[in-house]
Order: structure tokens, then sequence, then C-alpha cells
């Protein structure tokens, strides 16, 4: 499941899955800015087959809390 | 003499010395500190051999070093060539080859003597004032817009023009020494800019985020620094709105005003705005780089008439809507938007590029729109074809151009409504039949060719390339489809 994750986030914002460290966060990196972040969500919304709450959103700052999230929403499936 | 912007900066360091000009992560400098590192950037400059009616380029980020260069240079009369850190390769030639700067800060280009902020040290320097003579007309900055034909133009702007706009800007907002704004609008355009230099002089506050990617830190700064304003780009209030909802409200009652860059903003955001900020005053402005800030209009005051692009900024500024051979015409009718005023720029950097921008003082915006009964104005139309993504403006050109390299035999590029409502405007390439690569192949070729906001979002067939007698690509035919 986490590789998944990262698979699909590196794609989204065009980066290698090397750099996905777990305390990444929005803006550490160029790629990750708010267009990236759109995108990223997008793609994990998608392809995951999940809808994020907004109230969710705003806590998803790095990588830790945004698979620690889609786990949680898979798992509740 | 100092230019009158660095003239007015000074003022408020000497004025408010102990208090907080600038914050960015975990530094934060007074503005006693200010002056002394902008002195020592100067120091630093001319330990390098740069002088008066040299040039150096930019990288502009929310480093402080890049505040302190920015304004010493200012100080020697050394042009500032301001550069996003995100342009690619090919836009980054561009502009160095043109422009020729001595020395860059940053990036590296070339064999060209570049030094990144990191490794930058100005502290061991000496801080003495420089004394070089700054002309108000000299060039005080460069920076470069899109252009429809997918060659970036260079808008050149005096000393005088970069304090005129300031001080029109606080002159419409009301800024204050009391202010701390929080800005995550990137420094590299007119916007953001902007606003570093009116805070500045008007002796507030600055914390500099670099982005509003991440909104929770965002408003954690809103916090912290008890911010009394900040400055945003419609979108920027979409993407604000999908990852917090309206729990910004909360923030309303500290916050005095709010700077929202001219893009299409429906109406019900407008109205959401006003509802959620009851007492703050909402300023939207209407203007291009080449004419910052042109016009204003503020939200509870035209709550009647939330769609007018409001009126000129200040009395040192004049719009008027024009026709086809440069006559004003009367009111209600549509015609070309044209500024003049304290602001515009003389001349963009290549003279040749001068011919049809102006109708005498008059820039022409390219843009459409007629005077209200009411004398405010309402933009109809955009004529130039550039598509904005989320505030960053993508040349069509640049990404048929970018396509056709990868062997499509030709291609059309619009910008289309982002489906999300967020972006405000997505590019769509539509590719002549019969091209051998699928819309897959483009997309993973154009990777390596263009940044990611400039990668069509969606893909089309098209049978014909709608095109004018003389060859000339019809975008907005399809763009009104």
């Amino acid at each position: 499941m986490e590789k998944e994750i990262l698979e699909i986030i590196s794609s989204s914002l065009g980066v290698d899955e090397s750099v996905l460290t777990m305390d990444l966060s929005i803006g550490d990196i160029p790629e990750w800015n708010s267009i990236g972040n759109l995108a990223m969500i997008a793609a994990l919304e998608e392809k995951l087959d999940i809808e994020i709450p907004m109230e969710d959103l705003f806590e998803l700052t790095d990588i830790r809390s945004i698979i620690s999230e889609v786990k949680k929403l898979k798992a509740d499936a | 003499m100092h230019s009158p912007l660095l003239t007015a900066v000074l003022k408020s360091c000497n004025s408010y010395a102990d208090k907080t000009a600038l914050v960015s992560g975990s530094q934060s400098v007074t503005y006693g500190q200010l002056k002394e590192m902008v002195f020592k950037a100067a120091s630093f400059l001319k330990s390098e051999g740069l002088s008066k009616g040299d040039r150096i380029a930019l990288s502009a980020r929310k480093e402080l070093d890049f505040v302190y260069l920015y304004f010493a240079a200012h100080l020697l009369g050394i042009e500032n060539v301001v550069v996003d850190s995100e342009s690619n390769a090919k836009k980054l030639d561009y502009m160095m080859g043109l422009t020729c700067p001595k020395a860059l800060f940053g990036f590296a280009w070339k064999d060209v003597p570049s030094f990144s902020y990191e490794n930058l040290d100005f502290s061991p320097l000496e801080a003495s004032e420089p004394e070089e003579a700054v002309d108000k007309e000299d060039i005080a900055d460069i920076i470069f817009t899109t252009g429809t034909t997918g060659t970036p133009k260079g808008v050149c702007l005096s000393h005088w023009n970069i304090y005129s706009s300031a001080m029109n800007i606080n002159g419409f907002i009301g800024n204050s020494d009391s202010d701390v704004e929080v800005l995550g609008l990137p420094l590299c355009h007119s916007f953001g800019l902007g606003r570093l230099r009116c805070t500045l002089i008007a002796g507030g506050t600055i914390v500099l985020l670099g982005s509003y990617a991440n909104i929770k830190q965002f408003f954690s700064a809103l916090e912290t620094y008890n911010a009394t304003g900040f400055a945003m780009v419609p979108s920027v209030w979409a993407y604000i709105r999908k990852f917090s909802g309206t729990r910004i409200g909360k923030y309303a009652p500290q916050i005095k005003y709010i700077e929202i860059g001219s893009a299409a903003m429906p109406l019900e955001s407008k109205q959401e705005l006003c509802s959620l900020f009851p007492s703050t005053r909402i300023c939207m402005h209407y203007g291009l780089t080449e004419a910052s800030r042109a016009a204003f209009m503020e939200f509870h005051q035209n709550k009647d008439c939330l769609q007018t692009i409001g009126r000129p900024v200040s009395k040192e500024v004049d719009i008027k809507i024009m026709d086809e051979s440069g006559n004003p015409l009367p009111k209600l009718q549509t015609g070309e938007i044209c500024v003049s005023g304290n602001m515009v720029m003389r001349t963009y950097f290549r003279p040749e590029e001068n011919a049809g921008a102006f109708w005498g003082t008059y820039f022409r915006t390219g843009d459409m729109g007629y005077e209200g009964e009411d004398c405010n104005l309402y933009l109809v139309s955009r004529i130039k074809e550039i598509i904005n993504v989320g505030g960053k403006k993508v040349s069509p050109s640049e990404v048929e151009d970018a396509i056709i390299s990868l062997g499509v035999e030709d291609c059309i590029c619009v910008g289309v409504a982002d489906p999300s409502g967020i972006l405000g405007e997505v590019p769509k390439a539509y590719i002549l039949k019969g091209s051998a690569l699928s819309f897959e192949d483009i997309r993973k070729g154009l990777a390596s060719e263009l940044e990611n906001y400039k990668i069509p979002a969606f893909f089309e067939w098209i049978d014909e390339i709608p095109k004018t007698a003389s060859g000339k690509k019809q975008r907005l035919s399809l763009k009104q489809s």
C-alpha cells in the first residue's frame, strides 16, 4: 500500500521516489508547490478511489501524514 | 542622492530601528539590521567590481540575502534583472543572453560569475552608506513577462516607477507602520515584490512565506505574528477554500486588509469574502507588470458592483478606453484599456517591442473594457492569448513549439476553465489528426521540455488548425467555442 501511494505521489509531482522522505513537507521541494499539491491530491483520490475530507486535507502537510490518511481511508472503505 | 524607494526604506530603517522589518523562516531582522545588511550587501557588490550602470540577475526567493542585494543594487544604481527561480533553461538562456548581467545570485548560467544565497556572508563587510547618485529615471528593475509569442518581454521599471507604484498602493489600501503582512506570493512577480516594497516603506513588518502551498503553515504565521494583512490571487483563495473551508474567517478581526490580484474571480467568492471579512479592506487591483496596479476597487465599498475593476489607483494615474486608432471612447463603449501614470514603464528592454505598445503616454494593456455610467471600469475580455494557470502565465506558442518539437506536425493551444475551479485556467492542446504520437506520448515527452503547469491538462484531436489568411493561429476561436 505504502509503495503504491509513494508511486502516485512521485508521478504526480514529477519527482523521483528517492526524494520522498517521511518528513518531506509541502514547499520543501519546488515541485511540491500548490499546483503540485492539487495534482497529487487529485491523483490519490482518483487512482485509489477515495475522497479525502476537507477537514483532513488541512492536516496533510507531509508524506507521513498523507500515507497515514490514505491508509485510514482505505481501511474504512 | 538615493533612489526615492531607498530614501523611503532608509527612512523606515531610521524611524523604526528596533522594530522587526522582515521574517523568513526562523530568521528575523529589525529595521536597524536591515539597513546594516543592505549597506554590507552594497559593499559586497562593490568588492566584486560592480558599479552604477551594471546589471545583476537575482533569482527572487524568500531568502533575506535576496532582499539585501535587491535594495543594495538600487543604492548603487545597479540594474536588477529579477528572475523566477523556476524558469526553464530556454527562458533563462533568452533572458540572460539578452540582458548580459555581470553577476548572478541564486542560480548559475554559463560562465557568468554566480553566487548561491546559502554561501553568501555579508557580515564581515563594511556597513557604510553608499554615496552613489542615482537618478530617479534610471532603470531599477527588469522583470520579464510572458509574451503571447512565447518570447518573454523585459519590462524596464525606473526607480520612480517602483516607488510611485508603492505609494499609489499604500495610498489606496491604507497601509501603515502598524501592519504585519504574511506574504506567500512569489517575489519574482510584480505583485509579490510590490508587497515587499509597500510594507517596508510604510514601516510595517513582512513575513516571507514563499508560497501558500501549506495552508496550515500560512494560518500558523497569521497567528504567530498577529498579522494584519495578506495578499493573494483568486486561485490562492480557491486553494485556501479547498484545503481549509471557511476557517480563515476566525482571523477576520485582526486582518485589516487583503490585496487581491486581478484575474477572474467568481462573484460568489467575492461575496463570501465580504461576509467572512466584514470589516477588512478587501482591495482588488487591475494591472500588469508594465502598469502595476493601475486600478483598484474595494469589495465593501463596491458591494453593488463587485465585478468592476474599479478606478485609477490615484490621481497620478489615468485610464482611458480607446478605439483601434487610439481615440478615447465615451462611457459604455467597449475598447482597449490604456493606462498612463507614474508607475507605467517607459520602455521594454528591446526598444523594437515598444512598437504598438503605447498610444502616446498611454500603455496599451491588450485588455478590452468599458467605463460604466457609475464611472467604474469594467473588464470585458483579455484580447491577449496568455493562459493564466493559477496566476502563472503560460504562452500558448511556447507549449505548441514544445509539442511540435516532439514530432507532431501541428497543434494549437488555448486556456480552458480548470474543472476543479481552483486554477482558473489550464492549458488544452488540439493536436492535428494524423500524428504518430498518442496523447500519453506527448504528455510524457513534454515532462522534460516544460514546467509541470505548462503541460496541457487536456488533449483533443483536430482536423484542421484554425488560421488566418496570413497563417496566424486563431486561438481565440477555439477558446470561445
